[in-house]
């Protein structure tokens, strides 16, 4: 009952703020609280604020034997930390949700959003983000050793998808001679892929990463359907911080670090 | 015909049935009387493994009543039986009520047991009520109507079980007569009743029985005028005077 | 006002929907009612493992919830190498729960018919079974019949529970039609009309059915 309350209290307080900040959003201004930090230099910060997330298993997950929030997400963030600031303790990590992450942001409580968090159009109008970091969109996941090997191979098989969400509609389209069932949940229509019932699973190759993850006998297929990929988020305007952020991406993936972190977490190579 | 040798019931820790003997010749009339709880009604409906027994042999038409291997089924279309409470089947007309056992057991064709059935209704007088349902019919007609069914199946034995109790007075004449014009062609008869009228007329033999025993036995004449049993004595005494 | 365009729209789902949804409630419950005579029968069976048996199914259907029975057939079954579709999933699992309610009205129903009418039926050399069919369910089906009808209702708001294992009834297709077009109540409007059209005449039929047998009194 507690908890419900609390998560009821964070949410109407998530919605005022929401609502308080887009009003500020509008105005060509930064907000004026927020000048001066972005006036300093980034090299002088004593840290970087990131907000990640714990509910998103292997990008930013509570490890259940030693309690602590780890991921993709949060290493990728310590990289990028690491690089701008130099050192490897000047991280600070807040846990943020769908809802809180961007008042957060724009308030100053974090500096940059590294939480599995799609580009769209309308948060580019609350937020600048960084180039894509994460190749997601909507993925297929067969048995090992499936003669599917891409959406190509679809003609007469069954795909299994979730209730709710696009994926289904998405594979008739590009597809149109594949049988689409869908089910109530993911874990419905993961049972129905374990059990039989579908030749492939498909939603978004992140959670279906989770699933080949905790499930070796499955693997991915055919790359993303829809590019959704995600970015690293920076307050709107704040173009010292965007420009370090992607800097340091860039030299990531130069130097073969991005792909040893998607490796230790995905234990895959990336696209 | 019908054999009871040291026959045994109990009910849980009652004991209904004690050590009863009993042989019932064929073409013979027997009627039972005795309070009500002596067990008159549910040695009756051991005949016809209504009610099974604990221990003793019964023997009916040669075969043991008990055993696995007689086929009831068939050892039943020999022995008619006529309730207390008719039992009619509500949801099939007279005809239709008299005609099902010939049609399923027997196997007759519709037409052949039409007329089997018709030709009973006639024997017990109601003839013309063949399309209507029992609950259009008094008592005494459904009784009636009843016995017929009894006989449709042509059988060598009929048990009737109080088959007077639940009618009206006015309508005993009616069943009794069709009962007494049965004990003149010869049919083996086992009759459960209070009528003693009827025993007293028509029985070739009384049996009166008390607390699951056979206490006395005899033909009507001796039975009725000088009874040797206290038992019997008292119970006549009480019933007649009613 | 409702929203007309997305039934003009998406007729072509409804109708399969509305088709399917049909489809099951009609073999689950011929399947239920046949089910549930035997169940009943052997419930009232002097023969104690028929009894036993009975009545351990019917306590274990009606004491578990049907989108786990659903659940068994669809996703359990293929553990043992029996892969059923969503339809004939469906279908059992609805027949198998609903045989336990008809099975309990049908024994209430031959219970209520007056012991006299078995010794009756025997008596006369009938089989218990020709007894059964020839005498006490005869009887026992105007007894049976309200309740029969309330449960013939139930299996088909019932049936509505095959989508959630992807039978493509109309729930199936109200749920994917809902989540695409966005206007949720109007949806759900039609799917409920939808399923007005099943219950209403089987309502007025069990009505007619009552009427008819009460007469014959």
């Amino acid at each position: 009952m507690k908890k419900w309350q609390k998560n009821w209290g964070i949410a109407l307080v998530s919605v005022l703020l929401a609502v308080s900040m887009s009003g500020c959003g509008k105005s060509d201004d930064a907000a004026p609280a927020l000048a001066n930090k972005s006036e300093k230099s980034i090299k002088d910060m004593d840290k970087i604020v990131v907000g990640i997330g714990s509910d998103a298993f292997p990008f930013g997950y509570v490890d259940t034997a030693d309690k602590k929030t780890k991921g993709f997400d949060l290493d990728i963030a310590a990289a990028i930390v690491k690089d701008i600031l130099g050192a490897d303790d000047k991280i600070e990590y807040k846990d943020v949700n769908g809802k809180t992450r961007i008042p957060m942001l724009k308030n100053g409580d974090i500096d940059i959003i590294v939480k599995t968090m799609t580009i769209t159009e309308d948060r580019k109008k609350e937020v600048d983000f960084s180039d894509p970091y994460f190749s997601a969109g909507q993925s297929l996941l067969v048995p090992k050793g499936s003669a599917i090997k891409g959406i190509d191979d679809l003609k007469g098989k069954k795909v299994i998808a979730v209730k709710g969400t696009r994926d289904g509609k998405t594979i008739e389209e590009k597809s149109p001679d594949a049988i689409v069932s869908e089910y109530e949940n993911l874990g419905e229509a993961f049972t129905a892929l374990t059990t039989g019932k579908g030749d492939v699973l498909t939603t978004d190759n992140a959670i279906l990463m989770g699933l080949a993850l905790e499930n070796p006998g499955y693997e991915l297929v055919g790359g993303v359907i829809d590019d959704q990929p995600w970015g690293i988020a920076v307050r709107k305007g704040d173009k010292e911080m965007l420009d370090a952020v992607n800097a340091s991406l860039k030299k990531l993936k130069e130097t073969g670090e991005y792909d040893k972190i998607y490796e230790k977490w995905l234990k895959q190579k990336p696209e | 015909m019908i054999q009871f040798s040291k026959i045994n019931k109990h009910y849980g820790s009652n004991h209904v049935l004690k050590d009863v003997d009993l042989n019932i010749r064929e073409g013979e009339v027997v009627v039972i009387i005795g309070p009500s709880g002596s067990g008159k009604s549910t040695l009756l409906r051991c005949i016809n493994r209504l009610e099974s027994i604990t221990s003793g042999e019964l023997n009916v038409h040669g075969k043991k009543v008990n055993d696995k291997h007689t086929n009831i089924n068939q050892l039943r279309q020999e022995i008619g039986m006529v309730f207390q409470h008719f039992n009619l089947y509500p949801h099939k007309s007279v005809l239709d009520n008299i005609t099902l056992a010939p049609i399923k057991v027997r196997g007759m064709s519709k037409a052949q047991a039409d007329e089997l059935a018709m030709y009973y209704l006639e024997k017990v007088g109601i003839k013309e009520k063949a399309h209507v349902y029992p609950s259009n019919l008094s008592g005494g007609q459904q009784q009636r109507v009843a016995i017929a069914r009894g006989l449709a199946m042509k059988p060598k034995i009929m048990l009737f079980d109080e088959p007077t109790s639940a009618l009206d007075p006015e309508m005993v004449g009616e069943v009794l007569d069709v009962m007494k014009a049965l004990t003149k062609e010869g049919m083996t008869m086992v009759v459960v009743t209070h009528e003693m009228g009827f025993a007293r007329e028509v029985a070739d033999r009384v049996i009166f029985m008390d607390q699951g025993q056979i206490v006395e036995e005899g033909a009507p004449a001796h039975f009725f005028t000088n009874p040797s049993e206290d038992r019997a004595r008292l119970f006549l005494s009480r019933i007649l005077v009613h | 006002m409702l929203d007309f365009s997305i039934l003009i729209d998406h007729k072509k789902e409804f109708l399969a929907g509305f088709l399917t949804t049909l489809e099951v409630s009609l073999l689950a419950l011929v399947l239920s009612v046949i089910l549930g005579i035997v169940l009943a029968v052997m419930k009232i069976s002097p023969l104690k493992m028929l009894k036993g048996l009975a009545t351990a199914y019917i306590e274990f259907i009606q004491n578990t919830p049907l989108l786990i029975q659903i659940f068994f057939f669809y996703f359990g079954l293929p553990a043992v190498g029996i892969q059923l579709n969503p339809f004939i999933s469906g279908t059992i699992g609805l027949a198998v729960y609903s045989s336990a309610y008809i099975a309990e009205a049908i024994r209430a129903g031959i219970q209520a018919v007056s012991h006299g009418q078995v010794e009756a039926g025997r008596a006369s050399g009938l089989t218990y079974l020709q007894t059964m069919q020839h005498i006490i369910l005869p009887q026992a089906i105007k007894v049976v019949i309200p309740p029969l009808g309330n449960q013939f209702l139930n299996l088909v708001m019932g049936s509505a529970i095959l989508g959630s294992i992807s039978g493509k009834d109309l729930m199936y297709y109200g749920d994917i039609i809902a989540s695409d077009t966005f206007v949720v109540f109007d949806v759900y409007i039609f799917v409920a009309l939808f399923y007005l059209i099943l219950t209403v005449p089987l309502s007025l039929f069990i009505h007619h059915l009552e009427r008819k047998l009460s007469a014959s009194d």
